[in-house]
Formats: structure tokens, C-alpha cells, sequence
């Protein structure tokens, strides 16, 4: 599993993930979150499901996901 | 003026402001009276500009501290007196703000009202902002512009049609919006320009206003505390979950449109928005700097199960509407 790091290659990594999760049509956001001192991608899913689709690590950088349903305008 | 002439002048009063003596003298205030010192910020500007605002308690203030500054420059200085500012933790002890005030008519307008274009039920008002100059109310496209529906010269009511609002709560003229694009979208924004007569007070925030300069998108933090004030939940407190979140899909009406770059957040001690609370201005808790402009949210997820919500950044939504905080 990777760990945190610095925003740049947290960024990055987010970057190569966005492409990779491009056709899951589950995965509603891909952004950064912190966890201790440093960053980790975090990828929000419609349904629960689409975890398994979504990798642990993309380069070293740890990856996290979060059920948060169906986003609308408020 | 160009943004190292900028900074200059701003390092140069921050040196003065440094130098002035006693608070208590400074502004002849009586003994026992508390001095609110001004504050000065850099409000970057296209083209390699910037403009120094300066925010003051008394008008005293603003003329000892631009005493001797070339009325040139001082022309393109943005001094406003916005009275005391309060501690920026003042907002647990600040008077709760009951939504079903938010969904009255109520003059003059403040941030957090309901208001809407005459085709959508209800959102907020998210702040004053100026439009060449003019104040103007800054929401959502979805709640002054109908999702794209609307024209530039279409009235906004306060309150929103769904709080019982109609042609005769018209306060504003909708001057410019962002549309949405079937790529990738940065914000959903619009902004109307306040018709002659209806006044309006951009500092009417939970525990006063907000700071002059708004947060550049870059320095926005997960984990900051953040608060907002809107039409259906209030004024509720939150926690920046993530940041620079790409692939935002939101689900309108009959179409999901995509938005990068988004802030997320989600509520401390209950839901951080509802629906009807979009367009609502979001400010970091620490210093009170606008941040964001809300816009969307869900139902589930957040570490209490109750959902969380989606604002772009407020730098960018000024940018793309030229429009001036």
C-alpha cells in the first residue's frame, strides 16, 4: 500500500488515477484529502461496489474511497 | 496598478501600521474602547494587476494611514470603513440564525437569504460582490439563471418563488452567468446587479464580515474548518474534506454536467448544506476568508453518514464572472 506525501505528487498520482477510472461510470470525484502530515487521493464512488475497481496505490501515493451517492445541485 | 507596485505599497503601510503608537491613540479612542487595527490585502487583477484593499474601522483610520500617499495611488486603492471587526472565533457565541428568517422577505438583503429567479424554487444569496462597480448578488447559474434557461436582463426575487416570492420581491437584474459545457465545467455561477433602491449589507454574516481577500485556491487546505449560512440549514459549521476534486458529477435535471477543481466538505456536529442552501459563500473559520461557492451536495457518505458537499473555488467564480469581491 503506498503512503502520504507532498501535494505535488499526490496531484500526480490523482492525475494518472482520473485516466485510468475515466470509463467507471461510479467513481463521481477524484481529489486530494489529507491523512497525518500528508496527502493521499481520495476517489468518491456512487456505489460501494465500485471499490474493487478502484486500485490501493497509483505510484506510490496511497489511495482512499468514499461511498457519498448520487451528487446534485442543491 | 501593476502587482509589484502593489505589494510595494502594501509592505510600505504594513511598515507604517507597525510604527503607529498606541492603539488607544491612534484612533482618539476613549480609554477602555478597543481599537480595531485596519487590515490590508492584495486582490490579484488580470493582466499582471492587483489592487491593495484596505478594510478600517473608522474613516480616522483610513486617512492617518494613506496620510502622504499620492492621490494617484490612491485612486486605485480600495479603502472601505467597515466598522468593528469581531474576534474571528466569535461565530459559537453569534446569535443562531434561524432558516425560516432566511426564507422571509427581508431588506435590507444580507448573505444567506432565499432567492431565486422566478423559474426555480429557492436558493441563496451568497454574498455582494461588484460587477463594473456596481453591487451585485452573487448564487449558483441553477438558482439566478435556471440552469442556463434564463437571459441577461431577467429578474431575481428575494425571496425565492418557493418561499412565496413573486414579481413584487423583485430586487436584482441577472448580469452575467457561466454556462455549462458538456467537457469539463469550473463552476456554476451567476451574478445580478441589485436594481435601484434595494439596499444590501455584504458584511451581514454570522459574527460579521467576512475578510477582504478571498483564499487563493492553492492555499485551501483539507481539514480547515469552514462555516457557510444559507437559506435551509443556516449557519452550520464543516471540515474540508478534499481538495482539487476532478470529475465532480453532478446529476441536474435531465443531464450530469462535470466539474474540476471542487472543494469538498462535510458537516461537524450535523449535514453541512441541504437543497436551497446553493450559492452560499463559504469562509475559513481561522481567518475568515471566502473560499468557495457552494453548489451541489449528497445524501450519504461524510464520516456521519450525512452527506457531503461540493463549492468551487470563490477565486475562480470571481474570475469567471468578473466579478469583484
Amino acid at each position: 500500500m503506498g503512503g502520504v506525501s507532498d501535494r505535488a505528487a499526490a496531484r500526480a498520482a490523482k492525475s494518472a488515477l482520473s485516466q485510468q477510472l475515466a470509463a467507471v461510470p461510479e467513481v463521481v470525484g477524484i481529489g486530494l484529502a489529507r491523512r497525518g502530515t500528508g496527502y493521499v487521493v481520495k476517489v468518491d464512488l456512487a456505489d460501494p461496489l465500485a471499490a474493487r475497481r478502484v486500485p490501493r496505490d497509483v505510484d506510490g501515493v496511497r489511495v482512499v474511497t468514499s461511498v457519498v451517492g448520487v451528487v446534485r445541485p442543491l | 496598478m501593476q502587482i509589484d507596485s502593489a505589494r510595494e505599497l502594501k509592505a510600505r503601510l504594513g511598515a507604517r501600521l507597525a510604527g503607529w503608537p498606541a492603539p488607544v491613540s491612534a484612533s482618539g479612542l476613549a480609554p477602555g474602547r478597543v481599537w480595531f487595527p485596519p487590515a490590508l490585502g492584495l486582490s490579484p487583477l488580470a493582466g499582471g494587476r492587483a489592487r491593495l484593499a484596505i478594510r478600517v474601522a473608522t474613516p480616522a483610520d483610513a486617512a492617518t494611514l494613506l496620510e502622504g500617499v499620492a492621490d494617484a495611488v490612491r485612486a486605485e486603492v480600495d479603502v472601505r470603513v467597515i466598522g468593528p471587526v469581531r474576534a474571528q472565533t466569535s461565530s459559537p457565541s453569534a446569535p443562531a440564525v434561524p432558516p425560516a428568517d432566511l426564507q422571509r422577505r427581508v431588506r435590507p438583503l444580507r448573505p444567506g437569504l432565499s432567492v431565486a429567479h422566478p423559474a426555480v424554487t429557492a436558493g441563496t444569496l451568497g454574498g455582494v460582490v461588484r460587477m463594473g462597480g456596481r453591487p451585485a448578488i452573487l448564487s449558483n447559474n441553477h438558482v439566478l439563471a435556471a440552469s442556463d434557461a434564463a437571459s441577461v436582463g431577467d429578474p431575481v426575487l428575494q425571496p425565492g418563488p418557493a418561499d412565496g416570492g413573486t414579481g413584487a420581491d423583485r430586487v436584482a437584474t441577472l448580469s452575467a452567468f457561466v454556462r455549462f459545457t458538456a467537457g469539463r465545467n469550473l463552476v456554476d455561477a451567476a451574478v445580478a446587479v441589485l436594481d435601484p433602491g434595494v439596499e444590501a449589507d455584504p458584511a451581514g454574516y454570522p459574527g460579521g464580515p467576512l475578510a477582504a481577500v478571498v483564499a487563493d485556491g492553492d492555499e485551501v487546505d483539507p481539514d480547515e474548518a469552514v462555516e457557510k449560512v444559507g437559506r435551509t440549514t443556516g449557519h452550520t459549521r464543516g471540515r474540508i474534506t478534499a481538495v482539487e476534486v476532478d470529475g465532480v458529477a453532478v446529476q441536474y435535471d435531465d443531464v450530469v454536467h462535470t466539474f474540476d477543481g471542487q472543494i469538498e466538505i462535510e458537516g461537524v456536529g450535523g449535514a453541512f448544506s441541504a437543497g436551497g442552501d446553493s450559492g452560499s459563500v463559504i469562509w475559513r473559520s481561522g481567518d475568515r476568508a471566502p473560499l468557495a461557492l457552494l453548489f451541489a451536495g449528497s445524501d450519504v457518505g461524510g464520516a456521519q453518514g450525512g452527506g457531503v458537499t461540493f463549492a468551487s473555488p470563490l477565486a475562480t467564480v470571481l474570475a469567471a464572472l468578473g466579478a469583484e469581491w
